[in-house]
């Protein structure tokens, strides 16, 4: 831990107020208390499609069948308004949540910003973010990633870490810590993160491998921000960097450990090879990679499909469906991983785990 | 294949509620109406009967943090507080 000034609040967890706190556990009361309504849309989804291979094999074509099949449906349309009213109010509500508590929140954000072992190199002022990434809300975040200066904080210390956790219960960071475990030795020195983005998965690498130094990149500066924050907080010497995970500049055989979670369906096709591709390059021989996302399409019927594939058209996400139906066991061992093995965790398959090694 | 533009995405053309559901979106305000007036109602008579015992609460419901039991009876008023919204304007459990 970095030493703090004197009755300075020393946390960075958010203390919300009572608007702010009653507004983001409304977010929650909100999807549970609609799933009776989501249940029945399900039943009749269900009734109007007994068999889903008949369904048509162009997803396109499915999706517009699929509305047309359901638009009679009084709780599958309310369902539909349940769903947006949750896309485009979270981010919302958790950046007013934040504005609430920002006058208390902004001495100890400024301390761990600027004191402690962490580093980050912003890209540089002439350097592009890639197509893919220029000007889309993720997540139909209002105003991207970046918009509003202090994202990383509302995104990994309101959003996830108090709506997401309540959804799932300790789920999203369980997860995170088994998947740090899984690469096959005990330890590693020098590990890159692809997609750091707040730290919640660099966290989780750097508690299971206490003496490691950990490398991370990724696009948002508001989200490396962050990150650099908790490692601060931490006193966790981590280097990141704003740069593309395809394209980070660090020098062949530079790390024995590359990771990413869940960064995968944010990139296209393209894009999620020339990872794979710089992945490899820059992990010593020997070396190992586990790379995580969602779950492939090739694991679901064409209703699952479906379900995944209208989740991301509204929820923010158009690379998802190149990324899901990418054979990713095949993409790595394209790119010259050996002892590659994929594996769906967990319920519904979710989420795919790719690990390989390069060889010696 | 997906869009050529990414920010397509942003604000996607989500077809919801239609003509059909606006009697049904009526009573569903109309519930939803009744639920915060009975909360308004409650916290304004609270407040009062304290001010009359000379106590201040206003600053105090700002700053609180609800403990592990009061969160849960919170979460179980909010849930069902939706389920009543919602249901009535999916038609679950109306007849």
């Amino acid at each position: 831990m970095t030493r703090q000034p004197e009755g300075m609040n020393t946390s960075l967890t958010p203390v919300l107020k009572q608007r702010g706190r009653a507004s983001v556990d409304f977010l929650v009361h909100f999807g549970r208390g609609s799933q009776a309504v989501r249940a029945q849309g399900d039943r009749e989804i269900a009734a109007a499609v007994p068999d889903p291979s008949s369904l048509p094999d162009d997803l396109d074509e499915r999706g517009r069948w699929m509305e047309d099949a359901m638009a009679a449906s009084r709780p599958w349309r309310v369902s539909q308004a349940v769903g947006e009213w949750h896309s485009t109010m979270h981010g919302l509500i958790a950046r007013e949540a934040f504005e609430e508590i920002l006058p208390d929140l902004q001495p100890v954000i400024t301390h761990f910003q600027t004191n402690g072992p962490a580093t980050l190199e912003p890209a540089a002022p002439d350097e592009a973010a890639p197509f893919y990434w220029q000007g889309v809300n993720f997540h139909r975040t209002a105003g991207g990633w970046d918009d509003h200066p202090l994202q990383g904080y509302i995104h990994g210390e309101i959003v996830h870490r108090r709506l997401v956790e309540a959804m799932f219960p300790g789920g999203i960071f369980l997860q995170r810590r088994a998947i740090a475990g899984m690469p096959p030795r005990d330890d590693y020195a020098r590990i890159l993160d692809m997609g750091a983005s707040t730290g919640h998965f660099t966290a989780a690498l750097q508690e299971t491998y206490p003496s490691a130094q950990i490398t991370g990149v990724d696009l948002s500066l508001r989200a490396l921000e962050h990150a650099q924050r908790v490692a601060n907080a931490h006193g966790w010497g981590w280097r990141l960097y704003q740069r593309p995970a395809e394209r980070t500049g660090f020098a062949e055989a530079s790390f024995d450990l590359v990771a990413s979670y869940i960064l995968l369906h944010e990139l296209p096709a393209e894009a999620i090879r020339a990872v794979f591709a710089e992945a490899f390059r820059v992990l010593e021989p020997g070396g190992d990679m586990i790379m995580s996302d969602v779950t492939r399409y090739a694991d679901m019927d064409k209703l699952g499909v479906w379900r995944a594939d209208s989740g991301a058209r509204y929820g923010g996400e158009p690379h998802w469906r190149e990324a899901a139906s990418l054979d990713l066991a095949e993409v790595a061992r394209q790119a010259g991983f050996v002892d590659v093995n994929a594996v769906g965790l967990g319920p519904r398959a979710y989420p795919h785990v790719v690990q390989g090694r390069r060889p010696l | 294949m997906i869009d050529a533009d990414p920010k397509s995405y942003n604000h996607p053309e989500r077809h919801t509620l239609t003509e059909a559901d606006s009697g049904h979106l009526a009573a569903g305000l109309i519930a939803l109406t009744r639920e915060v007036w009975v909360l308004a109602d409650r916290m304004a008579v609270t407040e009062e009967v304290l001010a009359r015992r000379g106590i201040d609460i206003r600053a105090e419901i700002d700053a609180f943090q609800p403990d592990a039991e009061f969160q849960a009876r919170l979460n179980a008023m909010g849930q069902r507080l939706v389920a009543q919204v919602v249901n009535a304007v999916g038609g679950i459990g109306a007849d």
